[in-house]
């Protein structure tokens, strides 16, 4: 008996052990999602549709060129290189600095704040031995992942979104994908690609100074601010390193063209209502991968800076 | 000839000229049963001569001997080979292993291909569709997108002072806009996720931004 209880003792791994790989396990996913290069194709799938995509992501010094193109459906091509230079932490204002990019050595430490990680045993992904990794909110305002990670490279080679009763609501997974190799080498074809600098990117960073969130979830910061001269419009980013939510704020003149709404498709939620201010109406939107409950109560958090703005 | 005896030999006609129905053609087996029944052997002397009849119009040899008792006969003498019964209980029973083991195959294959996916909750089921949002719809909501839900507020809004407004929103608009935000919301993630370009994977198509701005 004494023999068989060691043999249990040994075997089984304590819960602090678990736990400390599972985060190694996280690290090692930011770690390589920065330096490696990849190329595969990955399904999505939400609501019972299936797209199907290629993807390219090339690391070369500073720049992150990464491509996806849809395989079926209306035609559609994503490219994308990212300057993605140490800007100097802090240098933001009213935002916190470093949130950009993909992840980095603090998004551990956000999304710890935020997630609790489980490993849930061994899975095959994209012909490739993988581990499951359970990422389970702290609180009710996010949604849980499932991820599987890639033993050999550590890259993420599934993901998905969960509803908060661990139903699947959508799913990316590669059914093939291709590391390093060739890619190591290839040389970037990006004329006409959209370049981000995000040193830039980080300096915009700053709240608007007209509309603001009065309600986010813990440990969701704000990345993007910026407000479109022609429009009137206002959008605003937030993520929490994980999931990540949009807010618009539209022109009293696109406000009458919408009706407030609610929608939910695969895990995208998208709220919209109205908000009063000086008289006239304005349309707030907010749109993301989080629970409905979360989107409706930042939409009712929304005011302008004054504010003299209400709820109609 | 009773009625009886008619419909036996309009029966017999059919069956000789392939028309029968089962009807017909069990009135005539029912009646050949009755091996010493005169109507049984009227019947098949009137077969006999059908047949023969029908072999001189197409030019064929005919045979004035009845070979028909003959072999009739011959079959009746024929041994019988009786299965033994354990013989017959083991073959069966082979059959139902057979079908066992494929049973057994296909449920170890499902139990393999559950724990292969690794996965301890049903997250290898195919994602949710979301019917909840669908079942809101009624009256003039229906006009938009799957997936929506007009806001109460709207209800309230549209019976208090700004009714007039509620005739501005059209259904192409609405489908605009929601296409518009979703695609500018998965163009702002990839920035701020672990995912990188996976969030474009949501997008419909790259017009849907441009078009936009």
């Amino acid at each position: 008996m004494a023999v068989f209880m060691t043999a249990i003792f040994i075997s089984v791994p304590t819960l602090a052990q678990q736990n400390r790989e599972a985060d190694e396990l996280v690290k090692a996913m930011i770690e390589a999602s920065k330096t490696l290069n990849y190329s595969g194709l990955v399904t999505y799938e939400k609501a019972g549709r299936l797209k199907t995509s290629k993807m390219l992501h090339l690391i070369r010094e500073n720049n992150i060129f990464e491509q996806l193109i849809h395989l079926d459906g209306p035609a559609g091509q994503f490219s994308w290189r990212r300057i993605d230079e140490n800007c100097g932490l802090g240098r933001a204002q009213g935002a916190e600095a470093g949130a950009l990019s993909t992840l980095d050595s603090s998004s551990f430490k956000r999304l710890t704040a935020s997630y609790s990680f489980e490993i849930r045993g061994q899975s095959r992904v994209a012909g490739r031995e993988a581990t499951s990794l359970l990422l389970k909110p702290k609180d009710n305002f996010r949604l849980p992942y499932f991820v599987a990670i890639d033993n050999q490279s550590n890259l993420m080679l599934m993901s998905v979104i969960l509803n908060q009763v661990g139903k699947p609501l959508e799913r990316f997974q590669f059914v093939e994908i291709q590391v390093g190799g060739d890619l190591d080498s290839m040389s970037i074809d990006d004329a006409g690609v959209n370049v981000e600098d995000s040193c830039a990117i980080e300096s915009a960073q700053q709240p608007l100074d007209d509309w603001t969130v009065g309600w986010v979830p813990p440990e969701f910061f704000l990345t993007d601010a910026e407000k479109e001269p022609l429009t009137g419009q206002s959008i605003m980013s937030f993520t929490d390193g994980l999931s990540a939510f949009t807010v618009f704020i539209e022109s009293v003149q696109t406000s009458k063209k919408i009706p407030p709404f609610t929608f939910n498709q695969g895990a995208t939620t998208a709220v919209s209502s109205k908000l009063k201010y000086k008289g006239d109406e304005f349309t707030v939107s907010v749109v993301g991968e989080i629970p409905t409950d979360s989107a409706k109560k930042i939409v009712q958090s929304v005011g302008h800076s004054s504010k003299q703005s209400q709820l109609p | 000839m009773g009625q009886y005896d008619e419909q036996l030999g309009e029966s017999l006609s059919a069956l000789m000229d392939g028309e029968s129905s089962d009807l017909d053609t069990r009135r005539v087996l029912k009646e050949l049963a009755l091996e010493d029944s005169q109507n049984a052997m009227l019947m098949r002397d009137k077969w006999r001569r059908y047949h023969s009849v029908s072999s001189v119009m197409k030019g064929e040899a005919v045979s004035r001997i009845d070979y028909s008792a003959d072999i009739a006969r011959a079959i009746g003498d024929e041994a019988v080979f009786k299965v033994n019964p354990l013989v017959k209980i083991l073959s069966s029973s082979g059959r139902f292993a057979i079908a066992a083991s494929v049973a057994l195959v296909a449920v170890l294959g499902v139990q393999q291909f559950n724990q292969s996916a690794g996965l301890p909750d049903d997250t290898a089921g195919f994602a949710y569709v979301d019917e909840t949002s669908v079942e809101g719809l009624v009256g003039p909501v229906n006009q938009f997108p799957a997936g929506w839900a007009l806001s109460e507020e709207l209800q309230v809004r549209t019976v208090s002072a700004d009714s007039v407004e509620k005739n501005t929103y059209s259904e192409q608009d609405a489908r605009a806009y929601l296409a518009y935000v979703l695609a500018k919301h998965s163009s702002k993630a990839p920035y701020v996720r672990s995912q990188g370009m996976l969030p474009y994977a949501r997008v419909e198509k790259r017009t849907t931004i441009t078009d936009q701005e």
